[in-house]
């Protein structure tokens, strides 16, 4: 195999983790406020619910999510899976899985600012949803920032989990040809994909925090 | 009847009862001090005038318009109606970190009111030049002492145009100059017709500029009158042991 064609089949994989990667944030980022709100709201059985699922999520591997979601239809229902379900399985899987975790997080933000500015906000005459939006939010997102860089950076090497259901992502692709050419070099490739993806991320994170530095 | 009025008020935290059948009423223009020592009800009540607690019995009453009866409290809509007509300086500040001192000002007129952008930042401006920090529209509350910042929530109080104001012992967190800086600002707003309800520890402030003082002992009204009487003519025992310190 020749080189161009190892770095064609490679960037194949790139692309699938790099959209594996960008849909579950697009998924999870918001899914996880509607979590957090009900975790810490006042409703008893929205937080026992919320409580058992951010606690079964973080709970259980990832991987073993992802088999769940992939061959859960077939087991439980007797749906045949089609091949094209294999890569929503793994959006779906990851999506469940990281609002759960972005939920506690959320949930910590939303706790440290201090309830004094929730009141002053009800005397100023906001209703609830102006008082979230324009007043709590804005300082949950300052609260959040390092966390979630975290979650983001864990969450780039959490893409090569798909492999799990046979997903091509970059890093199965890697072994594959890795093992097929007896050669180290795809799997450096892999590592230097991976390492420039996060040090971006990074980057984009750090670069976030500094625009909040504007204020304490 | 006055601008607010409390009738037969109960509150309880758990077994713990808090105010006991309180009745109190600020008249229109009235300053009034609520004085008393710590945990005796006087935050409690002065948060159950600004709506941010609920009683458990008894009316809370603005003007003809009821936020409580009975213990019962009013629809969404009401208690907004009630909302409009107060505003409340608090100790903490409490004020928008993330906001500069103007936008802190001017937001809740324009998005709440609805008001001209404009026009609010103008009068904005102005009432920061009133409490005395003219030109210090863009600054961050970070970047404020702990008295400009209690002058930049009376203005932001201010600026919505209440008809009664609530302070939350607004000097208890800053050092004597800017205490008298603060007191003295409130002070002024007598002359604007502004009724006001204080709850705090500065006796000195409360003998020469409320109208009345109200003592708060064992979650009631131990004894109400003008400065002069609470601080002479009184003979209730209690509120001569909080004056002197428990030395009576």
């Amino acid at each position: 195999m020749s080189i161009q064609d190892m770095i064609a089949q490679l960037g194949q994989g790139m692309l699938t983790s790099v959209l594996i990667y960008a849909l579950t944030l697009i998924g999870a980022v918001p899914l996880a406020l509607p979590l957090a709100l009900a975790r810490g709201g006042k409703s008893k059985i929205a937080r026992l619910l919320t409580g058992a699922y951010i606690s079964f999520m973080r709970g259980t591997p990832l991987m073993l999510q992802l088999i769940a979601v992939y061959f859960g239809p077939w087991y439980l229902f007797r749906i045949r899976i089609s091949d094209g379900y294999r890569f929503h399985a793994v959006i779906i899987a990851f999506v469940l899985n990281y609002a759960a975790y972005f939920a506690e997080i959320y949930r910590a933000g939303i706790a440290a600012v201090p309830k004094g500015q929730r009141e002053a906000a009800a005397v100023l005459g906001y209703t609830n949803a102006q008082a979230f939006f324009r007043i709590v939010l804005p300082q949950v997102i300052k609260h959040i920032l390092p966390p979630m860089a975290n979650e983001f950076i864990t969450l780039i090497k959490d893409t090569s989990l798909a492999f799990a259901i046979g997903v091509m992502e970059m890093f199965t692709l890697a072994k594959q040809i890795s093992s097929a050419q007896r050669s180290m070099a795809p799997l450096i490739a892999a590592a230097v994909f991976y390492y420039v993806f996060n040090a971006i991320v990074a980057f984009i994170m750090g670069r976030a925090e500094k625009r909040l530095d504007y204020y304490r | 009847m006055g601008i607010l009025n409390i009738e037969n008020v109960s509150k309880s935290f758990g077994s713990r009862r808090v105010l006991d059948s309180v009745s109190l009423s600020l008249e229109r223009g009235e300053t009034l001090a609520l004085i008393g020592p710590s945990g005796e009800g006087k935050s409690t009540l002065l948060r159950i005038c600004a709506l941010l607690e609920r009683a458990d019995s008894g009316a809370v009453e603005y003007d003809g318009l009821y936020a409580c009866k009975a213990g019962r409290y009013a629809g969404k809509a009401e208690l907004a109606a009630c909302r409009a007509r107060l505003g409340m300086v608090f100790q903490s500040f409490e004020l928008f970190p993330h906001r500069s001192v103007i936008q802190n000002i001017c937001d809740a007129p324009a998005v709440v009111q609805h008001r001209n952008a404009n026009e609010v930042r103008q009068e904005g401006s102005a009432l920061l030049a009133r409490v005395g920090l003219a030109g210090r529209e863009d600054a961050m509350p970070y970047q404020l002492s702990g008295g400009e910042k209690q002058r930049v929530c009376i203005a932001r109080a201010l600026c919505m145009h209440p008809e009664i104001l609530l302070f939350d012992e607004p000097t208890s967190a800053l050092d004597p100059q800017s205490t008298l800086d603060v007191l003295n600002i409130i002070r002024s707003l007598k002359s604007d017709g502004i009724s006001m309800m204080i709850v705090t520890h500065e006796m000195d402030f409360a003998k020469s500029a409320a109208d009345r003082i109200a003592f708060l002992y064992g979650g009631r009204i131990a004894e109400i009158g003008t400065g002069e009487y609470m601080f002479g003519k009184s003979t209730s025992k209690e509120l001569e042991k909080f004056l002197t310190g428990g030395k009576a």
